[in-house]
């Protein structure tokens, strides 16, 4: 039992707080890749939990003691974190360039490639299977149905892994363009 | 624990140290990594039905069944690893070394305790594993073993394997495990006159499985089905107990038999769900149960998690 006590001690002493940094919230493809390993990981036990639910500095605790629950490796617990606080944060939805005035808007698929929609949602044949496919979902549940489904994704449905994004309607109806492609 | 008594506490304090990329020391008190249900599913909003599976036992009114002998949680270390094999291949392991189990506390020295309590009873450590495949996001299969001395003098021994299997599909679920335990058990021949008798030492075996299915009435696309789903979930579990080995158990700890569990969930959140479940337990040993009425239930339960 001194053994324990003495390694115990050494990891309190070399455990520092961990947070995520701005550079890897506005890593799209680290973003993307944190989608995908959350679709894979995060229902393994228990329903998948929506970004919204907690503050980026509660998912700093929470996703570290999730690391070692699903023995995900460092790298796919920071992907992961960067796609949860991406979501939690409202700069990250347009990056530097396209801020200013003038700048074009983002399209519907480079914003469904920054949100890393395919990490949970087969579109075209590409994507995670935690929500289902979205190939011709315009045509069967109609616009009015994914303008609400993309701004509260818990309007129709409260157990709902999918992010509340920091989305406009601009974004949503250039999201809804790319879906109907 | 006595009648009437109520105890709190925590099942896990630990802190966890990232050693590299693939490997997580863990110490202090955890949840064991011994198969799936105990680690990583009781908790009440991540259970999919109100109470347990039959061969987790004296866990959280179990009813009438005695359940495998488990150990749930424990202080020590832990070390896990992850091997990432391709896109989706990923070799899961934990080792770890324990305080152990104890004896069960009564006048005839009594059985394993399940319930985990503060300190060892003998110098010991008890030793455990788990081996897992898993091929993401839908398959994980699982090997473990657990082995410690368990009795104040550190001579019986304790000692369980687990198999589990879990599928988790877009809509549906499908899991279950496989446990056996061993517990050594010591006693006298009756001596004749005042002599001491011969001296021996058995092997109390349970052994039992349990399957459960899941299904969410979303996939149907009704919008007023999005939040239920459907359980089932069977268990069984049999033992060499047949009274020839003279051992106190704790009430119903030696009951064997099977049990069914059907169940609606609405979840009102990712975490938050209100389970309604109808259960069917039957004995299989009439001479270990004290009683013989047939045992079927009817439960609500509104689980709530962080
Ligand atoms: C191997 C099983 C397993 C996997 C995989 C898993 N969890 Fe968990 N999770 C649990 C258990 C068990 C609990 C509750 C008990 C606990 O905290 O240990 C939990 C609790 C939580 C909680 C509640 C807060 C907390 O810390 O208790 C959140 C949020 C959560 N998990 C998010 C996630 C996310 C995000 C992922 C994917 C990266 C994930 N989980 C993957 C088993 C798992
Ligand atoms: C973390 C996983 C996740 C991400 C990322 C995600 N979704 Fe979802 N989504 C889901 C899940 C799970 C469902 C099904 C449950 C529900 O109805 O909310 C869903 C449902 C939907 C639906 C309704 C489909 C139907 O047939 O009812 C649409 C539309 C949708 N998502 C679009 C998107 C778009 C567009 C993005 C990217 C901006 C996105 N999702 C990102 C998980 C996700």
């Amino acid at each position: 039992m001194k053994s324990i006590k003495f390694v115990f001690t050494i990891i309190v002493l070399t455990t520092s707080a961990f947070s995520i940094k701005a550079q890897h919230v506005n890593d799209p493809s680290l973003v993307a890749k944190g989608a995908k390993v959350y679709s894979e990981n995060c229902a393994r036990c228990h329903n998948a939990r929506p970004a919204e639910e907690y503050s980026k500095k509660e998912w700093s605790v929470v996703i570290p003691h999730m690391r070692a629950k699903a023995h995900m490796t460092g790298k796919e617990a920071l992907a992961v974190e960067a796609f949860l606080a991406s979501t939690l944060t409202a700069d990250v939805r347009h990056a530097e360039e396209y801020t200013k005035p003038n700048a074009p808007k983002k399209s519907g698929a480079e914003l469904v490639a920054q949100f890393g929609c395919q990490g949970c949602h087969q579109i075209k044949g590409e994507g995670g299977k935690l929500g289902p496919n979205l190939d011709g979902v315009v045509a069967n549940k109609g616009e009015a149905f994914l303008l609400k489904k993309l701004i509260d994704p818990k309007f129709n449905n409260a157990a709902s892994a999918m992010p509340k994004y920091p989305m406009n309607k601009d974004d949503v109806k250039a999201i809804i363009g790319f879906l109907k492609e | 624990m006595l009648k009437g008594e109520t105890e709190t506490e925590l099942e896990y304090a630990n802190m966890h140290y990232f050693f590299n990329d693939n490997t997580i020391i863990t110490a202090g008190k955890f949840l064991l990594p011994f198969g799936q249900f105990g680690a990583n599913l009781h908790p009440s909003w991540i259970n999919k039905a109100v109470s347990n599976p039959g061969i987790y036992g004296g866990h959280g009114g179990n009813g009438s069944l005695g359940g495998v002998t488990s150990i749930m949680n424990d202080t020590g270390i832990n070390v896990a690893n992850t091997w990432v094999l391709g896109d989706a291949g990923r070799i899961f392991t934990d080792f770890y070394a324990v305080s152990g189990p104890r004896q069960e506390e009564g006048d005839h020295g009594g059985g394993v305790e399940i319930e985990s309590k503060k300190g060892d009873n003998n110098d010991s450590m008890a030793f455990g594993g788990r081996i897992a495949y898993a091929f993401l996001p839908e398959w994980e299969i699982g090997m473990s073993y657990y082995s410690g001395a368990y009795s104040d003098d550190g001579d019986l021994n304790y000692s369980a394997y687990n198999i589990d299997f879990n599928w988790v599909g877009s809509y549906s679920s499908v899991r279950g495990e496989i446990f056996g335990s061993t517990a050594e058990t010591e006693g006298e021949e009756e001596g004749e006159e005042e002599g001491h008798g011969e001296e021996w030492v058995k092997d109390f075996d349970k052994s039992g499985w349990y399957i459960q299915g899941t299904w969410q009435a979303r996939q149907l696309g009704k919008s007023w089905l999005n939040p239920v789903e459907f359980v089932v979930r069977y268990s069984d579990i049999e033992s060499d107990f047949d009274g020839s080995i003279e051992h106190d158990f704790e009430e119903d700890g030696g009951k064997t038999g099977s049990r069914i569990y059907y169940g609606v969930n609405y979840w009102l959140e990712p975490s938050a769900v209100l389970k309604l479940g109808a259960e069917s337990t039957s004995i299989d040993n009439e001479e270990a149960s004290h009683t013989s009425v047939p045992d079927d239930r009817i439960f609500l339960q509104l689980a709530f998690g962080f």
